[in-house]
């Protein structure tokens, strides 16, 4: 029986993370220390990092829900990927839009053609034709297992489309280098710390978008079936 | 070798309607010659003589041009039940995939075939290489886009107007094989070889190992019912 | 072949198109399926061929179950859909040669030319398949089905379109097929053609096997007036169960087994 109510986690998860992503955002526009360099543009980089990151995360939940439903065929696994897939074009978006504010206050330029960047776009097209293959295919069990195909492959392609963006031109700042092995950060300690609490915070939220958009989902698959059946009782 | 025997049938049967509809071949490869033109048409005088505007012409025809063939690779199965005759053959279903991939390779091909001299004309382009190099290259630009380009036709061909979501569908995984191709070309008119763009080789080569072997596992998903 | 169904279902968005369908053909026997539009026949049919999975249950060929036996078990399988699985623009000649070599046929010229002239297609050999009369496309679809001697015939609708003259025409090839070993499964909405060719039939309902029954003791009046009252709306079904209950009993006593009876997880 699905659920029409929240459930005591969902309820848990939202309060939760309504005020981790309010002090998030306090931690980044208030508290963390101005760049250099950058000045108070920098900030961006809380949200950016906190999207992307939940981006890829969300792609990964489509990836291995599409793997489950195609080989145990249960609804609510496709339930779990559609969801994660409109949450994860979501945060490619707000990746999209930040990072173009970044490149307009930093560079000059609304979009550069940076492997990341590239790559993020790329993939926000393979998503939403991952929804254009699930609004055109016919029946529940066909939509869920093209679209299951089609999240397998995209998911699959992502790594190369990377490569290949990152060969192809490269201008992004690497935060992030590893060097012999150990990874150093070339961040004051504060912006570290309020990084690390935006993507927790955007996590959490990620968490609690997709179990109600999950919720949502059953409800209006069961409204469906119950169109259905009135439907097919009118006409008998 | 009943695999490679029906396998070979399929081909057969396909160049066999490709010689009666000319779906595959001739009008893609108009498409590509017109695509030329409009090219041609609108970059200002002079351009056209530098570097990269002939690749990038070059793949954009082809790449666009070819979908018009591939969307039709399991479209047209799909009618009359054709797809259930190849499924009830005797061999495991991958071969199906296989034969639908080669033949609309050997499509490609010979749409690459006759369309390319016609761009290294327009251009006033000599080939800069061997000849075996563009063979080599092109061949697994054409491979690649041929075992993308199926794959997404026997999805595209279950969903509605899968004909025009088609393209829509296919281009963002093919950005890999866009960017190897005009690079390596680019490479071959430049330098007469490669070696200057080897990452991008073996991006091919990998990009080839993916998609030729992932619907070995995820085929039966696609074509069941 | 032996074919056997053993609680076979198949769910799709929540309808079930077979429910729990239990039932077995031997070898040289043949089977009627009967039953309205949307019963389930077709895909009953397309379930045996293995083109569509299964929910729940199984089908077993010679007491193997389908999914063990691979690829090589389509060697044996014939099949006619009420799609004609032909390519129109291909010549007659053409589609049976890419059947033949499809399924590896030795010597595929001399097995499909033989084949033409049976199914009395020499005339148009040379012509495209969409430009084939409705009669003789059917034909031709009977053609590529029977081309590799399969032991197993999947028959949707194999009389429809066809004249008097060729409707006996299969209705002796059939004979023929049955007493080298095949098993046949014939699906038929006009049932009256089909009833003389088979040893049972069988009533599907929106997915149900309503009747099995041996089809020699029925007379095809007396089983007319059952299919109708079967296929009447609203609880008729009931009603028709308690009939002829002696019937299905002595049906079920020839090896076949009821709905719901039947063994299987």
């Amino acid at each position: 029986m699905p659920m029409t109510r929240p459930s005591r986690a969902q309820t848990l998860l939202l309060s939760l993370a309504a005020p981790a992503v309010v002090f998030a955002l306090y931690m980044a526009l208030i508290w963390a220390p101005d760049e250099r360099t950058l000045g108070t543009v920098q900030r961006i980089f809380y949200i950016h990092v906190g999207s992307a990151w939940n981006a890829y995360l969300s792609f990964l939940i489509v990836f291995l829900a599409s793997v489950g439903y195609l080989l145990r065929r249960q609804a609510s696994l496709d339930a779990v990927a559609v969801s994660a897939a409109e949450i994860g074009i979501l945060f490619t978006t707000l990746t999209l839009a930040s990072g173009s504010f970044w490149a307009r206050a930093v560079w000059n330029v609304w979009w550069t053609w940076d492997p990341r960047l590239t790559t993020t776009l790329i993939m926000w097209f393979m998503y939403v034709a991952y929804l254009l293959v699930r609004a055109a295919a016919e029946g529940e069990e066909r939509r869920g297992r093209l679209a299951g195909v089609f999240g397998v492959i995209a998911f699959a392609t992502v790594p190369l489309v990377h490569f290949s963006a990152t060969w192809w031109r490269g201008m992004h700042p690497n935060i992030i280098q590893t060097q012999g092995g150990t990874i150093r950060m070339n961040m004051d300690p504060d912006m570290i710390v309020t990084m690390v609490v935006a993507v927790v915070a955007t996590t959490l939220l990620n968490a609690a978008l997709l179990s109600h958009r999950v919720s949502l989902e059953h409800v209006s698959r069961r409204v469906a079936a119950l169109r259905e059946r009135v439907r097919l009782e009118v006409e008998s | 070798m009943s695999v490679l025997r029906a396998v070979a049938a399929i081909i057969w049967k396909d160049l066999r309607l490709e010689w009666r509809t000319g779906e595959a071949i001739l009008t893609p490869a108009l498409l590509a010659l017109l695509l030329l033109l409009v090219i041609v048409f609108g970059l200002p005088p002079g351009v056209a003589r530098q570097e990269g505007v002939l690749t990038a012409s070059l793949w954009t025809a082809l790449f666009f041009a070819g979908t018009v063939g591939l969307a039709r690779t399991f479209a047209r199965e799909r009618a009359e039940g054709r797809l259930w005759g190849l499924l009830l053959a005797p061999v495991d279903r991958s071969a199906v995939f296989l034969a639908k991939g080669l033949a609309a390779f050997l499509f490609l091909a010979v749409v690459a075939l006759v369309t390319m001299p016609a761009f290294f004309g327009v251009f006033g382009q000599s080939l800069g290489a061997p000849l075996w190099r563009w063979g080599v290259v092109v061949g697994l630009v054409l491979l690649a886009y041929a075992a993308a380009g199926t794959l997404l036709s026997a999805v595209a061909a279950q969903l509605r107007a899968g004909e025009v979501l088609y393209p829509v569908l296919l281009f963002p995984l093919l950005v890999p094989v866009i960017l190897a191709a005009v690079h390596l070309t680019d490479a071959l008119l430049t330098t007469g070889g490669w070696e200057r763009e080897g990452v991008w080789m073996h991006m091919l080569i990998l990009y080839n190992i993916l998609f030729w072997g992932v619907p070995y596992l995820i085929f039966e998903y696609v074509v069941e019912v | 072949m032996r074919i056997e169904l053993r609680s076979a279902t198949r769910r799709v968005d929540g309808r079930r198109l077979l429910d729990a369908i239990t039932l077995a053909i031997d070898p040289g026997q043949a089977l009627l399926i009967c039953g309205p539009n949307g019963a389930g026949k077709s895909t009953l049919l397309k379930a045996l061929a293995g083109l569509v999975p299964l929910t729940g249950g199984e089908v077993l060929y010679d007491g193997k179950p389908a999914s063990k036996w691979g690829p090589a078990l389509r060697r044996r399988i014939g099949a006619l859909f009420h799609e004609s699985l032909l390519y129109d623009e291909l010549s007659v000649v053409d589609n049976l040669l890419f059947a033949a070599r499809l399924f590896g046929l030795p010597q595929p010229q001399g097995r499909v030319r033989a084949m033409i002239d049976a199914a009395g297609l020499r005339l148009v050999a040379r012509e495209p398949a969409g430009r084939l009369s409705r009669g003789m496309k059917q034909r031709l679809a009977l053609a590529r089905a029977l081309l590799h001697d399969p032991d197993v015939l999947l028959l949707d609708e194999p009389f429809a379109g066809l004249d008097a003259r060729w409707a006996a025409w299969l209705a002796d090839r059939l004979a023929a097929e049955r007493r080298r070993g095949a098993s046949v499964v014939v699906v038929a909405h006009e049932w009256r053609l089909a009833w003389p060719l088979a040893d049972r039939a069988a009533v599907l309902v929106r997915g149900r096997l309503e009747r099995l029954l041996d089809a020699a003791a029925w007379d095809v009046d007396r089983f007319g007036a059952e299919y109708r009252q079967l296929l009447m709306p609203a609880g008729s079904v009931e009603a028709g169960a308690a009939l002829s209950h002696a019937e299905v009993a002595g049906a079920a006593s020839m090896g076949a087994a009821l709905p719901g009876e039947g063994g299987g997880p």
